[in-house]
């Protein structure tokens, strides 16, 4: 390290340190090359083509006065967080369409909400650089038990507990990732690294994974390791901000979904994009992905007011979900697979299966 | 602005959010103009006015319809985005100033003129709005009346603006003085294209703002390419980084590929989405059977989550139920230590703060201290590792991390091995709850789906002897041939094993000929009472891994099938049945 902080003292460093970034990136290259033995249409070539897919809506959640931003669903594969535009946090029992808590913030846009694995907590944030944890009982208003546990200097964009209700993960504006200590609020690492602003995040869905993924709007995805909080990969290839990432169920690649209208897949082990979703006719911007429960399926959420609904290994379109009269801002598939809930700036949220 | 770097166009862009799509647009647009290959344009002669260059809804459609080759099921899409193109004011409808909606027939429709559109004029200020307001109102009543919303924004900017009114009125006049100078056809287009334009910026009450953006970025586009040229310590990360991943091992694409491919093929049966559920989907049919049985807590477990614990030792252990019956397992084997400090372990790691001091040492006390009830055996490398940790200053959730991995891969060599191919798995198998009954299982075309789809490693890995190998290749691709490895194994089993390493894999349709049949299958008595034995068909493809990868796929009625003796009267009885 001190012989780092020396170079850096250097006028010439920033150069040199560029051209040796550059001449890396160039072997960094071809060591990939190498193994590029196939191309990305090849994938799923060998598979059949989904036939008879079909899902309809099946519940619409009515009570947002402003546009949706984000939602969430509790491991009890029923309940539902969404938070919207003008403030508010509602929680839903969304098989009976039943609002049970309402949660006014003391902020609008509340980009970022999250339940806690264990179901009784949900923690959420926006405008107000904060990420703040409620409570989720029926006896009592979440309101008065509030905690404020991670702090940004820049707006919150995403927030995702770890294993348990213990950690939790923070995106943000301000270009970094966090890992907060719920109870005594503490930083427990930060993650620094986008040059732009987080928007997304998702955390590995394999137990020893200990790493996460998150997407910016300097079009990079990076892999981070929660242990050091290094930067373990980088993803190019989207030309505009990515707006969500999502691992692929068994946690060997990931999903992004960006502004320049694609999705696209990258696998940690290759190291590399193995397929995009893309079409002629699609050239609004997608704000969220999100899995099937065997990943066969990527659902994308459009600016377009749309759904697309894509075969990720054969990168075909299976179908388009109509629905929403606005952008849909976010959505996400039940834990248990049953089904997708869209959110949108049509102030609704919608359940498919 | 002839050439403009990267950077200068970045800066350009700081302040339109959305360029990307809005040059699609354009680009769209502007190739609808072309005289020759664009969407046809005409003059209209209604019954009193003569109305230049419009075009019909249909014929826009028809028009996106070729240029973007959307095929006959994709057509909703032309449409949606003909409106797309309304909504953000690239054109609008002839006539109707409310609403602004492509219909797919003669109605008529014009091009907005590219000064009006948002990439040129995101976001035009209320003086604007104030002035053609107030233009609007000394004209013709008639034709030019304002609507009630509009009236009541006129007297909010005239209280607003009220320093600059004067102004404001002043130009309103002499625009107004200026278009009656204008031929009449200019100046009913004018007229429609800026009536147009303020209604997609300033939409009546309870329409879609579609020009609203989300809240600003925090960085703008010239920020970020400043930042990654100057910061030096984001310059020192990506050099690590790139040093690093020079040496990463990486796997070829085509390997990638097929574990993704894989493991799809694996969950197809458990993905709701693909195959349904059984009983049934509780959002399609309200009942919410699906959710009570497959809660975390009931006290028999699915089929299909018994059958998803063998996919991989990660299936397993993520489920709460699993990990108990994994723990159950390793107790009466007695190599429970294992198991408990990978658990251990694994709560440190998301425990609270303030708690990873005291857990490092009862971890440390517990499991590493030799002598002790429960001392696991990690190799003196990585005993090593984990002394070392321990004498850094503060204890650390990653302590153990050596230890922990080495003692995962040793669960899914050994002791996880053993425990699919257990008695206690079987027995959990068998008494697991199988919702559904007879005409669910056979529903049409998922038998079809079922053939097609075995998971199926490829035929060579068939030849891999030792179960050791495998799971050394597994490390590098979990979960992808877990399956693979099952049947093998069960190939030397005795044929009573035969039918659950099918079933768990070819979907728990196939066993079912009547719905408690296979809920009343007794594993350990085949030959009891064979007068009252009936047959059990199943299909023998998902015992022969080599289908799939043949050009011609056997079809399932004609494959061969497999006679399965199962005594109808059993020991082991399905939960609901009760006492029957």
């Amino acid at each position: 390290m001190a012989t780092e902080a020396l170079r850096a003292e250097n006028p010439e460093s920033i150069e040199a340190l560029s051209r040796e970034a550059e001449s890396l990136k160039n072997r960094l290259a071809e060591e990939k090359a190498k193994l590029n033995d196939v191309d990305s249409c090849v994938i799923g070539q060998r598979l059949e083509s989904l036939q008879n897919f079909n899902i309809k809506p099946r519940r619409t959640l009515k009570g947002h006065q402003g546009k949706v931003l984000c939602m969430d669903w509790s491991s009890d594969k029923r309940h539902i967080v969404s938070s919207s535009q003008d403030g508010k946090m509602l929680i839903w029992d969304a098989h009976t369409t039943n609002k049970e808590h309402a949660i006014t913030m003391p902020t609008t846009w509340v980009m970022a909400c999250s339940y806690g694995p264990s179901g009784s907590v949900v923690a959420c944030g926006g405008l107000d650089n904060k990420c703040t944890l409620y409570p989720v009982n029926m006896d009592e208003d979440p309101a008065t038990k509030k905690k404020a546990v991670a702090t940004h200097t820049s707006y919150l964009s995403c927030c995702s507990f770890t294993s348990s209700d213990h950690q939790i993960l923070t995106g943000s504006g301000d270009s970094t990732c966090a890992l907060w200590d719920v109870e005594s609020a503490q930083l427990i690492q930060s993650f620094h690294g986008h040059a732009g602003d987080v928007m997304s995040i998702d955390l590995s869905p394999t137990e020893t994974g200990n790493i996460f993924v998150s997407g910016g709007c300097d079009k990079v995805a990076m892999v981070w390791d929660m242990r050091t909080g290094d930067c373990v990969q980088v993803f190019d290839g989207h030309e505009s901000d990515i707006n969500s990432v999502k691992f692929y169920p068994s946690g060997d690649a990931f999903a992004t979904g960006s502004d320049d209208a694609t999705c696209r897949l990258f696998d940690l082990r290759a190291d590399r994009e193995v397929n995009c979703y893309k079409k002629d006719s699609i050239i609004f911007g997608c704000n969220a992905v999100d899995f099937s429960m065997s990943g066969r399926v990527l659902f994308g959420g459009y600016n377009d007011y749309t759904v697309n609904v894509w075969d990720a290994l054969k990168g075909t379109r299976i179908t388009i979900l109509y629905c929403h009269d606005n952008r849909v801002s976010c959505l996400g598939v039940a834990p248990d697979g049953t089904s997708l809930c869209t959110g949108s700036w049509d102030y609704t949220l919608r359940v498919w299966a | 602005m002839v050439s403009e770097s990267p950077d200068e166009m970045d800066t350009c862009r700081d302040n339109k959010p959305r360029h990307a799509v809005y040059e699609k647009m354009e680009k769209l647009v502007q190739d609808m103009q072309q005289s020759e290959t664009g969407v046809p344009v005409r003059s209209q002669k209604t019954f009193r006015t003569f109305i230049t260059s419009v075009f019909t809804g249909s014929d826009l459609i028809q028009w996106l319809s070729t240029r973007l080759k959307l095929s006959d099921d994709e057509h909703s899409e032309a449409v949606k985005l003909a409106v797309l193109l309304c909504h953000y004011g690239y054109i609008f409808p002839v006539g109707d100033t409310k609403n602004l909606n492509v219909k797919e027939d003669a109605s008529l429709y014009r091009f907005q003129k590219p000064y009006y559109w948002p990439s040129q004029y995101a976001d035009p200020d209320n003086g604007s709005y104030a002035i053609y307001l107030v233009k609007r109102s000394m004209r013709n009543k008639q034709k030019h009346g304002l609507e009630d919303h509009e009236l009541a924004n006129l007297q909010k900017l005239e209280t607003m603006l009220c320093d600059k009114w004067d102004y404001i009125v002043t130009q309103a006049k002499d625009q107004v003085k200026i278009a009656k100078e204008k031929k009449r056809a200019d100046k009913a287009l004018n007229d429609a294209q800026e009536r147009a334009f303020w209604r997609v910026h300033r939409p009546p009450p309870g329409c879609i703002k579609t020009l609203e953006e989300g809240p600003k970025r925090n960085f703008q586009p010239s920020q970020m390419a400043a930042r990654r040229k100057k910061n030096k310590d984001l310059l020192y990360s990506e050099l690590q980084y790139l040093r690093r991943s020079i040496s990463i091992c990486r796997v070829k694409t085509s390997k990638a590929n097929e574990n993704l491919e894989n493991f799809a093929l694996q969950y197809f049966y458990l993905d709701p989405m693909l195959t349904p559920p059984l009983p049934s989907n509780p959002w399609i049919t309200d009942d919410t059977t699906f959710f009570e049985i497959s809660k975390t807590n009931t006290e028999i477990p699915t089929e299909q989550t018994v059958k998803k614990w063998s996919y991989s030792l990660q299936a397993l252990l993520s489920d709460p139920r699993g990990r108990h019956e994994f723990k159950n397992f390793l107790v009466k084997e007695y190599s429970h230590e294992n198991f408990a400090f990978w658990t251990a372990c694994e709560e440190l790691k998301f425990c609270r703060q303030s708690e990873v001091f005291d857990r490092v040492q009862k971890i440390a006390e517990e499991y590493l201290t030799s002598g002790s009830a429960s001392e696991i055996n990690i190799d003196s490398r990585c005993a090593e590792m984990v002394k070392q940790n321990m004498k850094l200053p503060k204890p650390n959730r990653f302590t153990f991390d050596s230890a922990q991995e080495q003692i995962f891969s040793l669960m899914k060599k050994d002791t996880y091995q053993r425990f699919i191919r257990s008695e206690q798995y079987n027995n959990l198998l068998a008494n697991a709850i199988q919702p559904g009954g007879k005409k669910k299982f056979f529903s049409f075309g998922s038998r079809k789906k079922n053939n097609m789809l075995t998971p199926s490693p490829k035929p060579k890995r068939r030849g891999s002897s030792g179960n050791d190998a495998e799971i050394e290749s597994a490390t590098v691709a979990h979960h992808s041939y877990s399956t693979g490895n099952l049947r093998e194994l069960d190939d030397r089993q005795p044929p009573t094993m035969r039918r659950d390493a099918n079933s768990s894999d070819s979907s728990l349709a196939r066993c079912d000929t009547s719905p408690n049949l296979a809920a009343r299958l007794s594993l350990r008595s085949p030959q009891e009472s064979p007068r009252k034995a009936k047959q059990l068909e199943v299909p023998r493809h998902s015992s022969s891994n080599v289908h799939v990868s043949e050009p011609t796929r056997i079809d399932n009625s004609s494959a061969a099938c497999l006679a399965i003796t199962v005594p109808s009267k059993t020991n082991v009885v399905a939960p609901w049945e009760g006492v029957d």
